[in-house]
């Protein structure tokens, strides 16, 4: 009877089980989850292990570019210190219906340092009509399949 | 991925932790080597604030970044923390022991838990890229750019998105790009790894000093599963850090609530001067974080509530730069159009709250925190805590009102939790991290109450 009383007093021993009775709720919410965070972090490691260096280099971007030879096309071929733009043509539909509006942000990260400039003479075409560059355009690098083209326009 | 890139942010953050431990030598001095042991997650929260505040302020005047302006900045907060130290008389730490509340074996387990856990998420986080789209989009490239450029590049920090948000985030990645050798934004994620362990050392370290062990662990081990916790704490974006500035200062100044040793509402201001140049929120934060403690100190105001001005004030004095830089090179501003017009938006009022409380109480992002935490609340009412009731109700109410406020005052923000959409699922972090450090401390506070029922009880 006195343990019971030193549990239920009012105030201080519904104060005891209460702080019990809320560290037993938080310990068991966290014994119970935590099994499976741990798991999950190992699967996810695994799923990493698996991917090669360029789609976890790339990562945000793989349903973005169409292809990752585009960026390290582009990487490899831009000279660090010249300027380039992405233009997407309004046909253009890519893996994603993101593709259209973020591939242009995603090489503006891609290929830091050099700065992207609207009168850039190096161009990355998603789905554009190369045709409107005249003959200044040189495609350097190009995926049919998927439509993309790195030009360079010389001045 | 090189072992040379692991090895250059493992020196970055021991730097990070010299100086933060410098830092606290100057202010409070170390009496033992377990007390440093104990508080080194704080020692590394305040390198990350002070070398961080002190880098971006640097980089707005102009300073190109470097591995070396990183180590002479911290290097320089050592030397004189070493100088001062000295001149104060504070004694070099003996071997000593660890607090009464800490429970050894209670202990252990813990730590065995949170040691599995951060060796689980260290594996998963050095395998894995840059996903988040925050994180690619505007974060690391303005990273890059100060890496690339040296310092706040115009052209970048003016049109990539969230051009107005602070820069200590990308100023801390830029630095790790430095250590590593290069901008390896694979291995980068590993330094978020480091922001995590040492916010848990933290809240281990600093709340186990009025927190007994078997209150204290179960707290720590749910923050690291929790759904929006845990395993995202290594995304390398600023909301997380936020938070850990956040809770820092927050914690601090309760205990400095409790016990008015000046050199808590020191180091508080030092975590408020890195969460005003974390994120934007920040600046929101910190008020509703003053707000509080101006309540809670209310009986003793006259003692408090100087210091406190203080504290804001030096607080603002670090946040303006930054708004003047982006102001200078035509940034739109951060702050919501309509932020105090009451009439505007009236319609909206009532539904942008009703999302902030949503979120506060949906389990799928906080597990049980905030429920745990409000029973907290009550259990130390009952007990008559009515500093921690009132500091921490009123402070976890506020952030869940300013989570409301941001909603209706940006009208172009849907009233939807989607993460793409409205940022209050992120902003939100911080009440559940602050409720998460204010549960085991309401409970530790009735406990204490309820083992020894004749204390007097605290004054309202």
């Amino acid at each position: 009877m006195r343990v019971l009383s030193w549990w239920i007093e009012w105030p201080v021993g519904v104060v005891r089980t209460g702080v019990v009775f809320l560290v037993a709720v938080t310990a068991i919410a966290a014994l119970a989850r935590y099994p499976e965070v741990v798991r999950e972090r190992g699967e996810v490691a695994a799923n990493g292990d698996a991917l090669s260096y360029a789609d976890r280099e790339i990562a945000g971007g793989n349903g973005l570019v169409g292809d990752q030879q585009a960026v390290y096309q582009a990487r490899a071929r831009i000279p660090v210190d010249e300027t380039y733009r992405v233009e997407v043509g309004e046909g253009y539909r890519g893996d994603t219906d993101l593709a259209a509006t973020y591939v242009a942000d995603f090489y503006t990260y891609f290929l830091m340092p050099r700065r992207p400039a609207a009168d850039a003479p190096w161009i990355i075409c998603y789905g554009c009509d190369l045709t409107r560059y005249g003959s200044a355009a040189e495609v350097v690098w190009r995926n049919e399949e998927e439509d993309i083209s790195l030009v360079r326009l010389r001045r | 991925m090189t072992l040379r890139a692991i090895a250059g942010l493992v020196a970055l953050n021991a730097v990070f932790l010299a100086s933060g431990a410098a830092i606290l030598w100057l202010v409070r001095g170390w009496r033992t080597w377990a007390e440093l042991a104990r508080l080194g997650g704080l020692a590394y929260l305040v390198g990350v604030a002070c070398t961080g505040t002190c880098l971006v302020l640097l980089l707005i005047a102009g300073a190109p970044l470097s591995a070396w302006l990183v180590l002479a900045v911290a290097g320089a907060f050592v030397l004189a923390a070493a100088l001062g130290g000295r001149r104060l008389g504070r004694p070099r730490p003996t071997l000593g022991t660890v607090p009464e509340t800490m429970n050894v074996f209670v202990t252990a387990v813990g730590i065995a838990f949170t040691g599995v856990f951060f060796e689980a998420l260290f594996r998963a986080t050095r395998l894995s890229g840059l996903y988040s789209w925050d994180a690619w989009a505007f974060w690391v490239p303005k990273a890059k750019a100060i890496y690339f450029y040296g310092g706040l590049d115009e052209q970048f920090f003016t049109t990539l998105p969230g051009a107005p948000y602070p820069p200590l985030v990308p100023v801390v990645d830029a630095a790790a790009f430095h250590f590593m050798g290069g901008p390896d934004v694979v291995t980068l994620r590993l330094q978020f790894w480091f922001l995590a362990l040492g916010f848990t050392w933290f809240l281990a370290g600093v709340l186990c000093e009025r927190v007994p062990a078997w209150i204290l662990w179960p707290f720590v081990v749910l923050m690291l599963v929790a759904p929006r916790f845990g395993a995202r704490f290594a995304v390398p974006e600023a909301d997380f850090l936020l938070g850990f500035f956040f809770v820092a200062a927050a914690v601090l100044v309760y205990f400095w609530l409790q016990e008015p040793e000046r050199w808590r509402l020191l180091i508080a201001g030092v975590a408020l001067c890195g969460l005003v140049l974390t994120k934007r929120e920040g600046v929101l934060l910190a008020v509703l974080l003053l707000l509080a403690t101006l309540a809670a100190s209310a009986p003793r105001r006259r003692q408090a509530w100087p210091a406190l001005g203080v504290t804001a004030v030096v607080v603002a004095v670090v946040a303006v730069p930054w708004r003047i830089w982006y102001v200078v090179h035509g940034v739109p501003g951060e702050g919501p159009p309509s932020a105090f017009s009451i009439r505007e938006n009236a319609d909206r009022a009532w539904p942008s709250l009703r999302l902030a409380l949503e979120v506060l109480f949906d389990s799928g992002y906080w597990s049980v925190i905030v429920p745990v935490a409000i029973g907290a609340l009550v259990v130390a009412s009952l007990a008559r805590r009515w500093t921690p009731v009132l500091f921490f109700g009123v402070l976890i109410a506020l952030v869940t009102l300013g989570g409301g406020w941001i909603t209706w005052a940006i009208p172009d923000l849907p009233i939807t939790q989607e993460f793409g959409g409205n940022p209050i699922v992120r902003y939100m972090g911080a009440a559940g991290l602050v409720s998460l450090a204010a549960a085991p401390l309401l409970l530790a506070e009735a406990w204490s109450r309820a083992a020894a029922p004749s204390a007097p009880d605290e004054a309202a």
